[in-house]
């Protein structure tokens, strides 16, 4: 990768996108780099499906890439991208009428004291899995996203409270769960 | 931001981490805090999660880069020369490259295999030809001559000084003039026992005896019997081309028809369109041009899925869809060596190039056939084939995995 790419812009590298040479290419790849694993992440944390999670992902890329040929212009880069992935998204869950996990019905694995950190990191993988989908949306936004409460206000078109008290509420759900397991290693790093 | 509303200390706490507070609410948090023990443990737990939650972005597979690339067409663009090698990684991922890699190292084994089978058993081949040479025909029509010592079970030349050439009743002195410039043949009735240097029949040239021989008795006792080779009597007539006879033509083609169970990739779930009765049914027929190898037409039906994307109204669209195939192609057959499995199978490697209506198609399979009958074989195959296909200026491809079964009837 051209190290001068790395100091440019989304926006000024989404306008290079079109160009025919070798630019382009590594203006994509730059792009790439920069937002894979979050999109990516996103796609698994919403979808809950590892297939179809690829198929947006490829499909949010290409829609950049395509839609560069046709317009040059743009103000917030990570809001397209982002907002494009969340339509994929939110279509492909209207088709599929994706089941959502009851998050106080759901049985959660019981680990042993001894568990490890993996373990721990499947737990929390589960327990995002398993929030209703209005409080994880905002928060994988916060978390993988990096965006701000009036940046997720404006893409998920509500007020920025209600996106702090979706936020805190999943947050609350996570702790409710992870608590336990986290006080015990605090505790045994304590006692060390 | 939050000024006009009531934040409990948690919801501060929450809106802390994000970096959302104001400054105003941060002094009043950490005031509070100071003096509220569970406070701060919550703070712990929260930034606890936060932490792990931020460690468990995932990477995406390096493959959906490749396939992006692919569908961009930005895989054949290269950013600058530090990319080539990236480009060149991205190509060994490439589909077409790894079908190709593996057709490869299929005629490779396949290769392989027939070098092993020559050298540990003797090629069948080579075989065959001697059996050929053995019959009564050739014996009778063949012009080079052939220079036989009968000592039985010999494998010296003979001291005997009777030759027979052939069952000619030429002068000897014809037969000298004619042979003794010729280099010395094999017998391939005593092809074991009876090459005889050509200087040792020099030698013994003008001592020749020449006797009738009743070949039907030696053909009896000749190793070869044990081919059971039918041996019929025959008439010479150096006039009379031989022509194979229409019934040992038709032996050598064999139609073969098996029903095909497999699972399409990429794995969508569509039902199949139609469903008429030759679906997943290939027939084939067959011309074995020596022991080994065959060459085949081939066709049949089948499904694929499909996924390809297309332009319209100025948006990108994915169309899926289990698309019904008809194919044929272009057989080589290449059978191994029997192998007596609790029942005598006969395996076998066979690559097909073909097409369909939208583009071109490959298939390969193992599989063995178990004879049931002289004429008649039952057929048990692994099958993969692998579809390209191109839509709007791009390629896309389907594959198939599948479990061949059927009969092969000998003509």
């Amino acid at each position: 990768m051209p190290d001068n790419l790395k100091n440019i812009t989304d926006e000024i590298l989404y306008g290079m996108l079109s160009n025919t040479d070798g630019s382009g290419k590594g203006a994509f790849d730059e792009i790439y780099t920069r937002y894979a694993s979050n999109i990516y992440s996103y796609c698994l944390k919403v979808m809950q499906n590892e297939d179809v999670a690829q198929d947006i992902f490829q499909e949010a890329f290409a829609r950049v890439y395509e839609s560069a040929q046709k317009n040059k212009s743009m103000v917030n880069f990570a809001g397209f991208i982002i907002t494009i992935t969340r339509n994929l998204c939110l279509n492909e869950k209207a088709k599929k009428h994706n089941q959502n996990l009851d998050l106080d019905n759901y049985q959660f694995p019981v680990y042993d004291k001894s568990y490890a950190q993996k373990e721990l990191m499947d737990l929390l993988q589960i327990s995002i899995d398993a929030l209703a989908f209005e409080f994880k949306e905002p928060f994988i936004l916060k978390e993988y996203m990096n965006m701000s409460y009036k940046e997720i206000a404006s893409e998920l078109n509500i007020s920025v409270s209600t996106v702090r008290i979706r936020i805190y509420r999943a947050r609350q759900k996570l702790k409710e769960i992870m608590a336990p397991y986290i006080n015990d290693i605090q505790k045994g790093e304590n006692n060390v | 931001m939050f000024d006009k509303e009531y934040l409990s200390s948690s919801q501060k706490l929450s809106a802390f981490l994000d970096g959302e507070l104001p400054q105003n609410d941060v002094q009043s948090l950490f005031y509070e805090m100071a003096s509220d023990t569970e406070l701060q443990d919550e703070l712990r737990t929260m930034v606890s999660v936060k932490e792990m939650t931020k460690s468990s972005i995932i990477m995406p597979p390096p493959a959906l880069k490749s396939s992006l690339d692919a569908r961009l067409g930005l895989d054949k663009i290269l950013a600058d020369k530090s990319m080539k090698k990236i480009a060149g990684a991205s190509f060994f991922n490439n589909r077409l490259f790894q079908s190709g890699m593996t057709a490869f190292v299929a005629a490779f084994i396949t290769y392989m295999l027939m070098l092993t089978t020559t050298e540990e058993t003797g090629n069948p081949a080579m075989l065959a030809d001697k059996s050929v040479v053995k019959s009564s025909q050739e014996l009778h029509s063949a012009t080079i001559p052939v220079v036989s010592s009968f000592a039985k079970n010999s494998t010296q030349p003979s001291n005997d000084n009777t030759l027979t050439v052939n069952n000619r009743k030429d002068t000897p002195k014809q037969q000298r003039s004619n042979y003794t410039s010729t280099s010395v043949a094999e017998d391939n009735i005593n092809a074991n026992y009876t090459l005889i240097p050509q200087d040792l029949v020099s030698s013994q040239i003008d001592d020749v005896q020449y006797t009738d021989i009743n070949y039907s008795d030696y053909i009896q006792m000749t190793p070869l019997d044990k081919f059971e080779l039918p041996v019929t009597p025959h008439q010479y007539n150096k006039n009379t081309p031989i022509q194979p006879k229409r019934t040992e033509i038709l032996n050598k083609f064999s139609l073969e028809m098996k029903y095909n169970q497999g699972k399409s990739y990429p794995n969508l779930d569509i039902p199949v369109e139609t469903e008429p009765i030759i679906n997943n049914v290939t027939v084939g027929l067959f011309y074995k041009y020596n022991e080994l190898n065959s060459l085949g037409i081939e066709f049949g039906q089948e499904n694929y899925y499909q996924r390809y994307f297309f332009k319209e109204d100025e948006l990108v669209k994915r169309y899926e869809q289990n698309w019904m195939a008809f194919w044929g192609g272009i057989t080589y057959n290449h059978d191994f060596a029997k192998v007596d499995f609790y029942a005598p199978l006969h395996p076998y490697y066979r690559f097909m190039i073909g097409g369909t209506q939208i583009g071109p198609l490959f298939k390969s399979s193992v599989g063995a056939k178990l004879p049931l009958s002289d004429k008649m074989y039952f057929v048990l195959a692994l099958e993969g084939s692998y579809l390209v296909y191109h839509f709007q200026d791009r390629s896309y491809s389907s594959s198939r995995l599948g479990l061949s079964l059927g009969f092969s009837f000998g003509l």
